[in-house]
């Protein structure tokens, strides 16, 4: 009797042993979170092909700046619309585009173009609504480089942000 | 109890392993899985996706602003720094941003291969040409290249991704087929060209706005732009373009065939492609050897100069040939290099010899202030000259090679003449003797000369145009007018000029002392220059004067008249002691200075040069032209010309008067307005010790003698 009882312990044991493992390595054969990684990289992916297509058919050249290379008036408005037709729904974005030069000492600086916000979430103030990219689940920052007909180097850091993704 | 303790035991052991088991295969699944997810190739894909097309992109301007910018200003300096700067600028920016995302990059300038050599059409030699130092235009021949090429490697040390490396190559490249060039009576002048650009590629979306051709109008004698009457898109990078004149006429024959043909591609890069890559010439001389068959002649340099329809000229003057010219192009000034014979037309080796471009005014008589601006295209006006010699024994043919180098980094020619200013006076050195010219105004006082020549351990001075004399206490002061005006010197590589246009005159007074004023106008407008070449022994002088009202004077009226003589050197061995001059028989009249005023000989029949020299290794002579001596001759009604060898009263200096007007103390003389005097001469510098060089080599500025062209053609 006693024997029996140790036997069906010990063999419950093992069972429970061998059980848990399984428990444990189920969790861990997983992917750590799919829906996570797949929309950030969709996002990126998103983006460098928008920013590549207006790069190829020289887009930014005829957004930002006039015939003789000089930076439009006003190009911010007609960059967000253009921007904004590419753009999905639940897709938020903010871009700033800089122009780079080199200074005295031969080292690259940024300077801001866009005088006015370019993005499809701006608060009361007409500024960048962070918080709604805070609020977002999905985060992904892309910087490009252009260099344009007349040999102005920019940069575009775009922020990109997939809203109900969490 | 053992036995028992074992078989439980057992169990327990079986799940422990098992279980171990399944933690390995799990935890082997789980990081098999997070490295896949961390490897993150997307980004890295789309990374180096915005980094290669934007090198590309961005080399592709850098070239297309750089052909353009040469294009226009025909000097290379500033294209390459602005394409070094571009391209830093691009680089600094792309390390700067792509260095963020965890991408390291390097950059280097390769030797690439462009083409390997090859002979083009069966005949033109082309050697191997490669991009290096991130650009390279090749131009100016009938196949020509723009590229731009650096190399890069790329690594992602956060992906593991090590070592890729890159070559990024934007180019391209036109072939103007120089055998499809033909006539067609309606559609005009047909001519095939092919463009590729980088891998072989060809360029497929030209129209007739892509292309510009110019050709060489006869009857304007300048290069023109040409009208595309029809361009026909064959394919494969070939077009077949139709031209006619700017009036719509078609071009006659040879000149359809030297054409310059622009292409500049959808990228905004350009190209030039010439039809012809030299102009060769056979010019023969007929000052020397005729005369002095088989001798050395190692002073007979003549400065030739070539202008833009293909005319050689030596002292302005067109060397006569009845052929027709092939014209120079107008590459950039700095590409030209002149090749030539020392062994006559025969010998195999051509050698480079010195060359320079000089700006000169549209109808060629004038220097202008850009005289040897090289950042310039040939143009008319433009001067292309060089320092052609006869010096080997019986050689008095030689090939002459005009060609137009093809590599648009070719640097202008290196300066050997120099110009000193030495306190009021400015010295011109051109490794032989030193020219001195008269100061500016108000630098000197009671002048009596114009140009001095400095040679060895001494000096001759020369007094040109001199008119008329004033009475002075105890004797007289010649000349009462001379030329006045400050001089402007220009200095080219391998020719100075020195000249003066104007109209102001200086005139010398004697009332209680000597009085001098400067006339503007004066009665005269005249035109100086000094030509100054390179290691010759000669310098060339061209005088002009128009009299802008009638003018009486004493009389006395010279053309050139040499001085020698200082106050400091009276009684000195290194003074002049003997003159003489050729006679119209083409003997020599010479004979001695003597130490106190007195007059040795006053000739008629004097002829093509005049000298001044010494047996301690000094002479110098004017060599005038047949039109100096015509003119002197008949510019005074009444025979009154005269070469008149004397030494002056005041430190007994030498003196050789070429005059028109012969001094005579009992009349005046009257110069009437219109009256229009034109003149050259070479002035000469040797050692002395007689007259056999100015005899030997006074041909050389005399008209009848000058240069003749044997044979001119266009090579490939």
């Amino acid at each position: 009797m006693t024997r029996g009882i140790s036997r069906i312990i010990e063999a419950v044991v093992s069972s429970l042993l061998i059980l848990s493992a399984f428990s444990i390595s189920y969790y861990l054969t997983l992917p750590p979170n799919i829906p996570h990684q797949r929309s950030s990289e969709d996002l990126k992916k998103f983006g460098y092909n928008l920013l590549s297509s207006l790069a190829a058919n020289q887009g930014f050249d005829q957004l930002i700046f006039d015939s003789s290379g000089k930076v439009k008036q006003g190009w911010e408005q007609q960059f967000k619309v253009v921007i904004n037709s590419f753009m999905p729904h639940n897709i938020i974005f903010n871009i700033s585009i800089y122009n780079a030069t080199l200074n005295q000492l031969g080292f690259v600086e940024l300077v801001r173009l866009n005088k006015a916000v370019i993005s499809n979430v701006v608060d009361e103030f007409g500024k960048a609504n962070e918080a709604v990219f805070l609020k977002a689940g999905e985060n992904v920052q892309i910087s490009y480089v252009y260099t344009t007909r007349w040999m102005k180097v920019i940069v575009i850091e775009m922020k990109l942000a997939l809203l109900g993704s969490v | 109890m053992v036995r028992r303790k074992r078989k439980g035991q057992l169990l327990i052991f079986a799940g422990v392993i098992l279980t171990l088991l399944i933690f390995y295969i799990a935890v082997t699944v789980h990081n098999t899985s997070t490295t896949y997810q961390n490897l993150r190739y997307e980004e890295v894909k789309e990374i180096v996706d915005n980094f290669n097309e934007d090198f590309r992109r961005s080399l592709r301007y850098i070239l297309a602003a750089m052909t353009q910018e040469y294009n226009a200003t025909a000097e290379m300096d500033t294209p390459r720094y602005n394409a070094f700067e571009r391209f830093t600028l691009w680089m600094k920016t792309a390390i700067r941003t792509f260095s963020a995302r965890g991408i390291q990059v390097n950059f280097t300038f390769n030797k690439v291969l462009l083409q390997p050599q090859k002979l083009l059409f069966g005949k033109l030699n082309m050697p191997a040409r490669y991009v290096y130092d991130l650009t390279k235009l090749y131009w100016y021949s009938p196949q020509s290249i723009s590229a731009i090429s650096a190399n890069f490697s790329l690594s992602v040390p956060g992906s593991g991704f090590y070592g890729w490396k890159g070559q990024m190559l934007v180019l391209l490249n036109m072939t103007v087929y120089v055998n499809s060039i033909e006539n067609d009576r309606q559609l005009g002048t047909k001519v095939t060209i092919t463009l590729n650009k980088e891998y072989g590629e060809p360029i497929e979306d030209l129209t007739a706005k892509n292309f510009k051709i110019s050709y060489f109008d006869k009857s304007t004698s300048k290069w023109e732009n040409a009208k595309i009457v029809t361009l026909l898109n064959n394919g494969g990078g070939n077009y077949t373009i139709y031209f006619k004149s700017v009036n719509d006429k078609i071009i006659d024959e040879p000149y359809n065939r030297y054409i310059i043909v622009w292409a500049v591609d959808n990228r905004g890069i350009i190209v030039e492609s010439y039809t012809y890559t030299a102009v060769e010439y056979v010019i023969q001389e007929n000052a020397i050897n005729p005369f002095y068959p088989g001798v050395s002649k190692p002073e007979e340099v003549y400065a030739l100069e070539v202008i833009l329809n293909g005319t050689i000229l030596w002292f302005n003057r067109q060397l006569a040939f009845s052929g027709t010219y092939p014209p120079i192009p107008m590459p950039p000034v700095k590409q030209f290099r002149v090749y030539s014979t020392t062994n006559g037309p025969t010998d195999p080796n051509l050698k480079e010899i010195p060359s320079q471009v000089e700006v000169w005014t549209s109808n060629y008589l004038v220097p202008t202030l850009k005289f040897a601006e090289w950042r310039r295209r040939f143009s008319v006006g433009d001067k292309l000259v060089f320092l052609l010699n006869y010096s080997n024994p019986g050689v008095y043919q030689q090939k002459v090679r005009i060609e137009w180098l093809w590599d648009a980094d070719t640097p202008p020619p290196t300066y050997l003449v120099r110009m000193n200013s030495t306190g009021i006076y400015v010295d011109i050195y051109n490794q032989r003797y030193t020219l001195r010219l008269v100061p500016n105004e108000g630098f000197s006082f009671a002048i009596d000369w114009t140009f001095s020549m400095y040679y060895k351990n001494y000096h001759v001075e020369y007094s040109m145009n001199g008119i008329g004399y004033i009475g002075i206490p105890g004797g007289y002061w010649i000349p009462h007018i001379l030329p006045a005006g400050n001089w402007t010197v220009l200095v080219g590589p391998i020719r100075a000029v020195a000249y003066r246009d104007t109209s102001r005159t200086y005139r010398v007074e004697y009332q209680n002392g000597y009085k001098e004023y400067y006339d503007d106008p004066g009665p005269f407008k005249h035109t100086e220059i000094a030509l100054i070449p390179y290691k010759t022994k000669y310098w060339q002088l061209y005088n002009d004067i128009i009299w802008l009202r009638d003018h009486t004077d004493g009389r006395y009226y010279s053309y050139l008249t040499m001085i020698s003589g200082t106050s400091g050197d009276q009684g000195s061995p290194i003074r002049i002691s003997h003159w003489a001059h050729q006679m119209t028989d083409l003997s020599v009249h010479w004979g001695t200075y003597s130490s106190s005023h007195s007059t040795h000989d006053r000739d008629q029949n004097f002829l093509y040069w005049y000298a001044q020299y010494n047996y301690n290794g000094f002479g110098e002579a004017v060599l005038p032209s047949k039109g100096y001596v015509d003119s002197i001759k008949s510019l005074i009604p009444g025979n009154r010309y005269e070469m008149w060898i004397w030494t002056s009263a005041d430190y007994a200096r030498r003196v050789i008067d070429c005059l028109a007007q012969r001094f005579d103390t009992s009349g005046t003389m009257t110069i009437r307005r219109g009256t229009v005097i034109s003149w050259f001469a070479g002035v000469w510098a040797y050692e002395g010790n007689g007259y056999s060089e100015p005899n030997m080599y006074h041909r050389m500025f005399v008209e009848t003698y000058f240069p003749t062209i044997v044979s001119v053609s266009a090579a490939l």
